[in-house]
């Protein structure tokens, strides 16, 4: 495995690593998108490891900051933060195939970086895949039985909500933190209306577009069952398309190390069915091990 | 404009940004913290090398082997590992700045393996010693990551929780997501800021937070100051925020560029 610096984009200001196997064994590709404002090493690491772990079986990935993010420079450009992502996510592909050949793209995200991976997927026909976790979800009738059902049979819940109940009008207000302390993400998380969602996922599976749904616990407040992507966009016929996984034990960042692991083997076997491995290999040119480059694109000049 | 790179051991190379800066009379390398921490300060540690190009001094910072972008695991990495990196990366930023000498500015773990680094330094190369809210044992960033992780256990809806959680690795303990070797652990629990404080290079202390000072870093001879600023390093919230103590970096950039 070979891995490269590339710096692109208006004034050289976005930066990504370039993860290359010695042979490529597919004409598909995967870019690793930020969550929130948690830079292109992801989450617990995970964009990292998984971009090693896809480059020992062949597949080439790219993971790196948008703008104001990680080691990114600033935003030029205009617009809201999904238009911003959106466009340097498009800019990111264009790079990405300039460099690997690749002519398949899936996109990786989690929380805002599975929005931005939607919206991109969304305008750009080179996009067959889709790996989001904690993704948009709607509760089902279901949803309130899973949550309700154990907790109406359990003495405990009934003393809690008692207790609750009790204490409501003297229990502390619960203070936000020091915003001067803290950098919370720019972009600010609110889910579209269902309707919106299921026709651009209807429209994604009529394009061939197949996707990866990762829930993890740290979105109970939204899904709390496997198959519930199904049922709540239950107008669009994912058929074979959605491949759906709930890790409850797991936290938002995937903090849970036996649950890491579980995702990096469905990450992995994931795309490499959906890549459909069947390009002949390919040995790449040099055996350097690190090479970092500048990319020039046209707006740069 | 910053420049990021590889450097270091061409099997484990090493990724690190360099923050240049105009007519620059000074470099600082920046050591971070390790495992859950170092995501929750990269942007913190980002800022102050900003901060610290535009006061006119050259800064890099890195990421250790089985860190960030960097080759490897922490499963694989061994404390002398560690230690090894620091001293790469004060070769590459000597390189990069041209300069005989750089100045270290280092944050909770990355304290410790400073001054352990400034006691190896045969070759004078470290000019002054920065730590920002270090820790005093090794066991310290332990315990506080599991304090972290007792807290978000908590928070699980214990009705969809499937219950305990097996140890998945041999010879491993992982702590807030990141996976370390039980040899690593042992390794950093042993290291005490103690036996550390004892070296000739100039030393500063920069603490945030409540609590009181640990009474082994009163000492003669080393400058301490408390800033009003966060030292929550270790903690998770729901909002996908990192820690960005803006007046305890420009409080550190101010010291550090008036130092002579």
């Amino acid at each position: 495995m070979r891995e490269r610096i590339l710096q692109f984009g208006l004034k050289n200001s976005l930066c990504g690593i370039l993860s290359l196997p010695e042979e490529t064994s597919s004409d598909c590709g995967i870019i690793f998108l930020n969550s929130g404002i948690l830079h292109s090493v992801g989450a617990s690491r995970l964009h990292v490891l998984i971009a090693r772990d896809l480059s020992t079986k062949g597949i080439p990935s790219f993971r790196f900051d948008q703008s104001t993010i990680g080691d990114a420079g600033p935003r030029f450009a205009g617009g809201t933060y999904l238009e911003a992502a959106t466009s340097e996510t498009i800019e990111a592909i264009n790079v990405f195939i300039a460099k690997t050949g690749v002519k398949k793209i899936i996109l990786f995200g989690l929380c805002s970086g599975s929005d931005v991976a939607f919206e991109t997927a969304a305008i750009d026909s080179r996009i067959i895949g889709l790996i989001q976790l904690d993704p948009y979800a709607y509760r089902t009738l279901h949803y309130y039985w899973t949550y309700y059902a154990p907790r109406f049979f359990h003495i405990s819940s009934w003393k809690s909500f008692l207790v609750r109940t009790l204490r409501f009008k003297s229990a502390p207000v619960r203070t936000e933190f020091n915003s001067n302390w803290f950098e919370k993400p720019e972009y600010v998380r609110s889910f579209p209306q269902k309707e919106l969602v299921e026709t651009t996922y209807a429209t994604l599976v009529n394009r061939g577009v197949r996707f990866l749904c990762i829930f993890s616990g740290g979105q109970v407040y939204a899904y709390n069952y496997e198959g519930q992507l199904e049922d709540c966009l239950s107008n669009c016929s994912f058929g074979e398309a959605l491949t759906e996984k709930f890790y409850p034990d797991s936290s938002h960042i995937f903090t849970d190390i036996q649950d890491q692991l579980a995702l990096r083997t469905l990450v992995r076997d994931w795309v490499f069915r959906v890549s459909s491995v069947t390009k002949p290999s390919i040995k790449t040119p040099d055996s350097q091990t690190i090479i970092h480059e500048k990319i020039v694109t046209p707006k740069n000049l | 404009m910053t420049t990021p790179m590889f450097f270091g051991p061409t099997k484990t190379p090493l990724y690190g940004v360099f923050h240049p800066a105009l007519n620059a009379k000074k470099s600082v390398l920046v050591l971070n913290s390790i495992g859950y921490e170092y995501m929750r300060s990269h942007r913190a540690i980002k800022s102050m090398a900003q901060q610290f190009s535009r006061k006119g001094i050259h800064t890099l910072r890195f990421d250790y082997r089985g860190t960030g972008h960097s080759a490897d695991t922490l499963e694989n990495t061994s404390l002398e590992s560690l230690l090894e990196d620091c001293n790469y990366a004060i070769d590459e930023l000597i390189r990069l700045s041209g300069q005989d000498f750089v100045h270290i500015v280092a944050l909770r773990f990355g304290a410790l393996l400073a001054l352990h680094t400034a006691h190896s330094d045969s070759l004078d190369r470290i000019r002054s010693i920065t730590l920002w809210d270090p820790i005093t044992h090794g066991h310290q960033l332990f315990r506080e990551m599991n304090k972290a992780a007792t807290a978000l256990r908590d928070e699980k809806d214990p009705y969809l929780s499937s219950g305990s959680r097996e140890q998945v690795l041999p010879d491993t303990q992982a702590y807030l997501g990141y996976v370390f070797s039980n040899k690593l652990v042992k390794c950093i629990e042993n290291i005490s800021i103690d036996t550390l404080l004892e070296i000739s290079t100039p030393l500063s202390i920069f603490i945030g937070g409540s609590n009181e000072t640990p009474a082994s870093l009163k000492r003669d001879g080393i400058t301490l100051q408390r800033v009003a600023a966060p030292d929550a390093w270790c903690e998770i919230d729901n909002f996908g925020s990192v820690l960005l103590p803006q007046e305890m970096i420009q409080t550190i950039v101010r010291q550090v560029s008036n130092n002579a």
